[in-house]
Formats: C-alpha cells, sequence, structure tokens
C-alpha cells in the first residue's frame, strides 16, 4: 500500500489496497487477512488514511439527496388495456414458463441429433467401406474375384468370337466402356441401395452385400431427417413464443 | 421547483434508519421481519393484480415509484430519464406480471428497472453534460425541518452534487453496483442475481468503484466530513 500514492488507484488492485477496500465494504476477513490487515493499520498511516475515506465515502453516497420523482408512474386505465397481453400471447407465455423455457435449447439438440444422424447415415457406410476395415477387405477380395472371373470369360468368349461364334453381350451398363475401378463401385453402391440388376454373378454378390448392409444406414437417414423436420418446427415456436412474449427488460 | 425534496431512504417500506454497512453486510432480525412481511403483502397484491386489480397493481406502484425514481435518477442523473425508465418497468411488470416467480417482488422490480435504466444510457450512448442539473438550481429547496438550517441545507446540496458528480465520472456497471450496495443495502449476491454477472464480478465493480471514487473526490473530502 504505501507504495502507490493515497490517492492514486491504478488498473491493478494490490492485495493489501483491496484487503482495505474489503474491510471497509464490511466483507469478512478471515483470521489471516484480519491479522494482516491488522498490521497494515498499525504500521502504516496511509492505510488508515485510506480506510476512514473509503468509509466516508461510502456513508456520504448513502446519505446524499435525490430529487424527487417528476410525475406519478400509477398506470392508468388505458395503460392496462394496451399492456394486457392477447390470448395468443397467453397462451404462448405457457411455453415461456420456467420449464418451457427449455424449448430453444431442446429444440436446438434435437435438430442438431437429427441432422448428425442424417449425415452420418448418408456417409458412414461408403466410409465403412475405405476404410480398411474386414468388411472392406471382404469387398475388395470379392471384387477381385468377380473381376478374374470376368476376365477368364471373356477371354474365352474372346477365343469363341475370334473362332467366329457368336458374339457376347456385354453384361455392363451401356455408355460403360470400363468397368468402374473398386472406389468407384463402392461409391456408386453406397448411393443406391437398390441393387443393380446385372448378369455378372461376382459383383451381383458383392452389391447384394453392401446394400444389405446399407438398410440400418437408410433407417438412420430417415429417422435423422425427421428429427431435423421436428426440431426446426419446435425452433421456429420458441422463436415466435420469444418474440411474442419476450421482454428484453426481463433478461 | 416546488415537487424537488430530498429522498434519503425513498422506500416507505424500508426500515427508518439504515443498516450500518460498514459493520458488515448483514441484515438485523428486525429488517428480516420487515422483509417477510413486505413480501408477503407484495404476493398477495401481485395475486389481486393478477386477477384483473387494477388498484393492487397501482398500490405496488404507489409502493416502490419512489424508490425506483431514487435507484434509476442515480444511476442516470436525468430526472426525465428516469422517470421514463421507471415507467417502462412498471409497464414491463404489468405485462409479465404472470411471470413473476420470485421470492421478492422489490427485488424483481428493482432488475427490471436497472435493466431499463441501461437501455436508456445505451440509446443515449453519453453521458450527459451536466448531471443532476436541477441541484445547480438556486429555485431549488428542500423541505422544512432540520435541513431548514440555510448553511446545512448549502451543505448537504454541496455534497449530493459531489456524490453526484462523481458517480458519474465513474462506469455504469460500477455505479450500479455501488448504488445497489452502499443506497439500497443489497448484499453482494442479491446484486449479482439482479444484475446477471457473477459474486466476483459485483465485488470487484464495488471495490474498484470505490477506489475510483475516491480518487476522483480527493480534493472535498473535507466537505463530507461532519
Amino acid at each position: 500500500v504505501t507504495a502507490q500514492p493515497p490517492h492514486r488507484s491504478t488498473g491493478h488492485v494490490s492485495d493489501d489496497r483491496l484487503l482495505v477496500v474489503r474491510d471497509a465494504a464490511g466483507e469478512p476477513l478471515d483470521p489471516s487477512e484480519r491479522a494482516r490487515l491488522e498490521q497494515l493499520l498499525a504500521s502504516s498511516p496511509e492505510v488508515r488514511e485510506l480506510r476512514a475515506e473509503l468509509e466516508l465515502i461510502a456513508r456520504a453516497t448513502a446519505d446524499a439527496a435525490v430529487p424527487a420523482r417528476v410525475r406519478d408512474l400509477r398506470l392508468t386505465p388505458a395503460d392496462a388495456a394496451r399492456l394486457r397481453p392477447s390470448r395468443l400471447t397467453r397462451f404462448l407465455g405457457r411455453f415461456a414458463m420456467p420449464g418451457g423455457g427449455a424449448l430453444r435449447p431442446l429444440a436446438s439438440a434435437t435438430l442438431t441429433v437429427g441432422l448428425v444422424l442424417a449425415a452420418a447415415g448418408t456417409m458412414i457406410p461408403s466410409l465403412g467401406s475405405d476404410s480398411g476395415t474386414g468388411g472392406a477387405e471382404s469387398f475388395r477380395a470379392a471384387t477381385s474375384a468377380a473381376a478374374a472371373d470376368r476376365s477368364d470369360r471373356n477371354a474365352a468368349e474372346g477365343a469363341i468370337t475370334r473362332q467366329g461364334g457368336p458374339a457376347t453381350e456385354d453384361v455392363r451398363s451401356p455408355g460403360t466402356e470400363q468397368g468402374p475401378e473398386v472406389g468407384e463401385t463402392q461409391v456408386f453402391l453406397a448411393a443406391s441401395p437398390a441393387p443393380s440388376a446385372t448378369a455378372d454373378h461376382g459383383e451381383t454378390l458383392v452389391i447384394a452385400d453392401v446394400a444389405a448392409r446399407s438398410g440400418p444406414w437408410s433407417a438412420l437417414v430417415v429417422v435423422g431427417l425427421l428429427l431435423a423436420v421436428v426440431g426446426t418446427g419446435a425452433l421456429a415456436l420458441s422463436v415466435l413464443v420469444a418474440r411474442r412474449t419476450g421482454d428484453p427488460l426481463l433478461h | 421547483v416546488d415537487d424537488v425534496a430530498l429522498h434519503r431512504r425513498a422506500d416507505p417500506a424500508a426500515p427508518e434508519e439504515p443498516p450500518d454497512r460498514t459493520a458488515g453486510p448483514r441484515p438485523t432480525e428486525r429488517d428480516r421481519r420487515q422483509d417477510e412481511l413486505d413480501r408477503g403483502r407484495d404476493r398477495a397484491l401481485v395475486e389481486q393484480a393478477l386477477h384483473g386489480d387494477l388498484d393492487a397493481f397501482n398500490r405496488l406502484v404507489e409502493l416502490y415509484q419512489d424508490y425506483l425514481f431514487a435507484l434509476t435518477v442515480r444511476v442516470l442523473a436525468d430526472r426525465e430519464a428516469a422517470a421514463d425508465a421507471v415507467q417502462e418497468a412498471f409497464f414491463s411488470a404489468y405485462r409479465n406480471l404472470a411471470r413473476f416467480r420470485g421470492d421478492s417482488f422489490r427485488s424483481w422490480l428493482t432488475r427490471i428497472a436497472m435493466n431499463a435504466a441501461t437501455d436508456v444510457l445505451r440509446i443515449r450512448k453519453r453521458r450527459p453534460a451536466d448531471p443532476f442539473p436541477e441541484w445547480e438550481d438556486e429555485a431549488w429547496q428542500p423541505p422544512a425541518g432540520e435541513e431548514a438550517n440555510p448553511e446545512r441545507t448549502t451543505l448537504l446540496r454541496t455534497r449530493s452534487r459531489l456524490i453526484g458528480r462523481a458517480l458519474q465520472g465513474i462506469t455504469t456497471d460500477q455505479r450500479t453496483a455501488i448504488v445497489l450496495y452502499d443506497v439500497e443495502g443489497y448484499d453482494y449476491q442479491e446484486i449479482a442475481d439482479m444484475t446477471g454477472v457473477s459474486l466476483g464480478t459485483v465485488k470487484s465493480r464495488i471495490h474498484r468503484g470505490r477506489l475510483a471514487l475516491r480518487d476522483l473526490l480527493a480534493g472535498d473530502l473535507e466537505l463530507l466530513r461532519d
């Protein structure tokens, strides 16, 4: 305290000064703080002066006169009629009551969970196939086997064609000159739950397998979207409640 | 300006002598009993007002308008603005009476009035150049009584003007906290609840505000001594 001039306070309040201010404000001090304060009061005239001035200012502030109010503030019947809430506002006010006040956070949470579920239901199947999981490995193995099988058959068909036999119809969809790479197949399958009809035995197995695995994810997407719709509706209701019943002076 | 009078304790329901704030923020047993009685009376009036009794609500206005005006005029330093803020507070209270769930109607009203005063300051966005101009008015006269002594009257007016000016020199948050604590006698927790800040923030505002007031009043402290 002695390091600071008596009438200068800085942004930082030293512990000793704070102790004096707290004591002058009537705050209880613990025994060690009390002992420290007594020591300061005994040793420093500036500390004694500080405490006396703080108490003087507090008393003067409490006793300071204020002018009387300038007008009567009672409500007139016209004021009351204007301020009385409408039926809709009273109804919406129920949602603004304690307990109803949880509407907005609940709506936000529902909307968030819904969106997360929908996103997860859309993205996880493809992510799962892309990752190095056992499912993905078996998927790749099955795809490789199917490709090898198709290569063998193409070679045999080529031999037959070269020998003048009937040409075999290409089982791939029109416009697809090259079979999709493994990764492309995965994305395609993930995006379309219904398995494509194909004459290729190996690919059919793979598509059916992935489609079966995408069933629960589709349900997840539906549930997520439903939650998102419910959350959005509840959020809209909460905004309406806030607009109709909210009062900035009550925050 | 014949409607101006001294108001040291504007709340008619409050005890005549304020509690000794320097002895610690602890209300006496008498304060507590009176407080309970006031709360019961207020709850009954609120119930009647909720059933459409405007007179019951206006009884609450009569009980608290002087107290709220004294509070807001210290914060705003403008009588008209203070009256407007208190009027808005009563409008808001009437509109939202069904939402009153607290134990103390007085505290609830105080919080609303403080918010209204803060809104006024936010709109104004500047401090008045001459706080409490009516105190400069020579026509200002305190009520008859002890203050009828001209010297005493002059001294009280000077002190009040000094304190008013100094209060305008600290931040709004500090001023609000100090007025609620030193003048109205609320404790730290009640002020924290009213102003929506933490207990530590309230303490800090009061401590720093008091030190700032001391700096601002440094040259005039002798005038504050009896």
